[in-house]
C-alpha cells in the first residue's frame, strides 16, 4: 500500500541548533499512530514541519504523494491554538471561518461532535475554559474530512472523564482510510486505540513499531515506552 | 484548497471590523470637537435654541471637527492596518489555509490597503452627507459655494489632470510601500534572528532591525539612480513638474516592485507561522 506520509531525511535546525536530524518516517492510510518523545524531543516541530508552519528545513515531506505546502495543508487538519482569533470571538464566528477558508469543512460534522463536547455556539472564546477550548479545537479539526489529522497534545486540560469519551470516540469520527498522528503524555488512555507507535528520541525517529508488536512483548505501550528510558535513569 | 478570494475576503471583513472601530471613535470625537466649536464661539443663549442659524452653525462645527480628524483617523488607521498585516503574517491560525505562501501574503497585504481605501471613502461619504446637510440648511454657505463652484468650474478648464492623476498614482504607491517597508523590516529580521544562533535580546533584534533600513535606504538611493535616466528619455515636451513627478512615480513604482518580490520570497522560504499551543 502507498504510504500516506512520507518524511524523507528530514533535518530540521533553528537559530543554529539541531531540532530534527534524519528523520524519516512512513504512515499507512487509516492508521492510528501515537508519536511519544520527552518534553523539546521535536513532536510539535516534526507536525509543524509537516503541515508547513515551520520552513527552511532538509528533507522532504510528502502526503499522498504531494510535495507542495499548499497541496499539503489541504490534505491536513491540524489541531491549531486559534491565537489567531480575538478573545471576544463567538464559537460561531470561529466556525464561519472554518466554513470559508477549508473547503473540507463539513458543517453538519461539527455540528454533532458539538453537541457531543457540551459546546453553546455563542460562546465568547474568552469564556471557555482550557479543556473547554481543547474540546472545541478538536470538534473543528475531526469536522474536516481531512487524509491526516495531527493532533498537537490534544487532551491536557480536558478532565478524565470527558477525556476518556473523546479518546473512545474518536475511531468512530474518521474516515476510514484517514491517518491520525497524535502526540499525548496519557500513553495509557490513547493505548487501545494505537495502531503504530513513533517514538523520538535523540532528535530522530528512535523507534516506529506497529502497536500489535508492542503488545505482544510487553505488558503495555506505555511499560515499553518507560523502558526505553529507564537506562537513561540508571545513569 | 483555499480559494484565494475566499481568504482576501475574510482578512477584508477581519480588517473592516477596525475600520468600523475607527470611524464610530471618530464620530465620537467629531461630536465633542464639535460641541467644544460651537460652546467656544457662540455664548450660552444659542444652547437655548431660540436662534434661527443654530442648525447651521451646528452643522459647521460638526464639519470643521470632521476635517480635522480626518488626517488623525487615517494615521491611526494606516498604524492598526499594518500592526493586524504582521500579526496575521505569522498567525498559524490564519497560515493554515490552503494556500500557497505567495497569495497568502498577497492577499493579507492587499486587503490592508484595499480596507485603507475603504476608511477613505467612508471618510469621504460623511464629509459629502455633512456637507449636503450644511448646503441645504445654511443660505450663506449655498451662496459661497456658488461662487466657489463657478470660479472652480472656470479654473478647471486649465488644470493638468496628467499631473492630478500623478500624484494620485503616487499617494496610492507611497501607500503601498508602508506595509511593505514594514513587512521587509520584519521579515527578513525575524528570519535573521532564527537563523543566527541564540539572539534573543531587544538590543540585538533593534540593531538588526536598523541594520535593515541601512540596506532599504541604499536599495531605494539605487533604484533612484538606475531608474532616473530611463524616464528621461520618454520626457517628450511634459513641463519640469510632469518630468519629475513621472520620475518620482516610476523609482516608487520600481521601489514597491522590488520590496513585493523579496518580501514574498522572504515569506514563502523563511517565515514561519508562530507556534501557538
Amino acid at each position: 500500500m502507498e504510504d500516506l506520509l512520507a518524511v524523507k531525511d528530514l533535518t530540521y535546525k533553528k537559530n543554529q541548533k539541531v531540532i530534527l536530524d534524519d528523520v524519516n518516517l512512513n504512515l499507512q492510510p487509516g492508521k492510528i499512530v501515537a508519536l511519544l518523545g520527552e518534553n523539546g524531543a521535536g513532536k510539535t516541530t516534526l507536525m509543524r514541519v509537516i503541515s508547513g508552519m515551520a520552513k527552511n528545513y532538509r528533507g522532504s515531506v510528502s502526503i499522498d504523494g504531494s510535495k507542495k505546502e499548499a497541496d499539503r495543508k489541504a490534505k491536513l487538519a491540524f489541531t491549531d491554538g486559534l491565537t489567531g482569533f480575538s478573545d471576544s470571538t463567538k464559537i460561531k464566528a470561529v466556525v464561519q471561518f472554518y466554513r470559508n477558508i477549508f473547503q473540507d469543512f463539513d458543517e453538519n460534522s461539527f455540528e454533532r461532535l458539538r453537541q457531543f463536547m457540551k459546546l453553546d455556539p455563542e460562546m465568547k472564546l474568552s469564556q471557555l475554559s482550557r479543556g473547554m477550548k481543547e474540546k472545541l479545537i478538536i470538534a473543528l479539526t475531526f469536522a474536516r474530512k481531512a487524509d491526516l489529522y495531527l493532533l498537537d497534545e490534544p487532551f491536557g486540560g480536558i478532565d478524565a472523564m470527558a477525556r476518556k469519551k473523546i479518546i473512545n470516540s474518536i475511531i468512530l469520527w474518521k474516515n476510514e482510510k484517514a491517518t491520525i498522528l497524535i502526540s499525548d503524555h496519557f500513553v495509557n488512555e490513547i493505548a487501545t486505540l494505537l495502531d503504530e507507535v513513533v517514538v523520538l528520541k535523540d532528535k530522530t525517529v528512535f523507534a516506529h513499531k506497529s502497536a500489535d508488536e508492542i503488545r505482544a512483548h510487553h505488558k503495555s505501550i506505555e511499560e515499553y515506552y518507560e523502558g526505553l528510558y529507564e537506562d537513561e535513569e540508571d545513569e | 484548497m483555499t480559494k484565494s478570494s475566499s481568504l482576501f475576503l475574510q482578512f477584508f471583513k477581519k480588517k473592516s471590523y477596525w475600520v468600523h472601530t475607527i470611524i464610530l471613535i471618530q464620530f465620537i470625537s467629531v461630536i465633542f470637537g464639535a460641541l467644544f466649536f460651537f460652546l467656544k464661539n457662540e455664548t450660552g443663549d444659542v444652547i437655548g435654541g431660540s436662534d434661527p442659524t443654530v442648525i447651521n452653525r451646528s452643522l459647521l462645527a460638526l464639519t470643521k471637527a470632521f476635517i480635522i480628524s480626518f488626517p488623525f483617523a487615517n494615521i491611526v488607521y494606516l498604524l492598526i492596518s499594518i500592526w493586524q498585516n504582521e500579526k496575521i503574517n505569522r498567525s498559524q491560525t490564519w497560515r493554515l489555509a490552503a494556500i500557497s505562501d505567495s497569495k497568502f501574503y498577497l492577499d493579507n497585504s492587499l486587503s490592508s490597503f484595499i480596507s485603507y481605501f475603504y476608511l477613505l471613502f467612508l471618510n469621504l461619504l460623511e464629509i459629502t452627507i455633512l456637507f449636503l446637510m450644511t448646503f441645504v440648511c445654511s443660505k450663506g454657505i449655498r451662496k459661497a459655494f456658488n461662487y466657489s463652484f463657478q470660479n472652480f468650474i472656470k479654473d478647471m478648464a486649465s488644470w493638468n489632470w496628467e499631473y492630478l492623476f500623478n500624484w494620485a498614482l503616487l499617494v496610492i504607491l507611497f501607500g503601498l510601500s508602508c506595509y511593505l517597508i514594514v513587512s521587509f523590516l520584519n521579515f527578513s529580521s525575524r528570519s535573521l534572528i532564527d537563523f543566527l544562533p541564540g539572539i534573543k535580546s531587544t538590543i540585538a533584534v533593534n540593531f538588526i532591525r536598523f541594520l535593515l533600513i541601512i540596506i532599504i535606504s541604499w536599495l531605494l538611493y539605487k533604484i533612484i539612480n538606475s531608474i532616473g535616466p530611463i524616464v528621461d528619455i520618454y520626457n517628450g515636451v511634459a513641463s519640469a513638474a510632469d518630468i519629475n513627478l513621472r520620475r518620482v512615480i516610476l523609482e516608487y513604482f520600481g521601489f514597491d516592485l522590488i520590496i513585493l518580490l523579496v518580501n514574498t520570497f522572504i515569506f514563502s522560504k523563511f517565515v514561519e507561522a508562530k507556534q501557538n499551543n
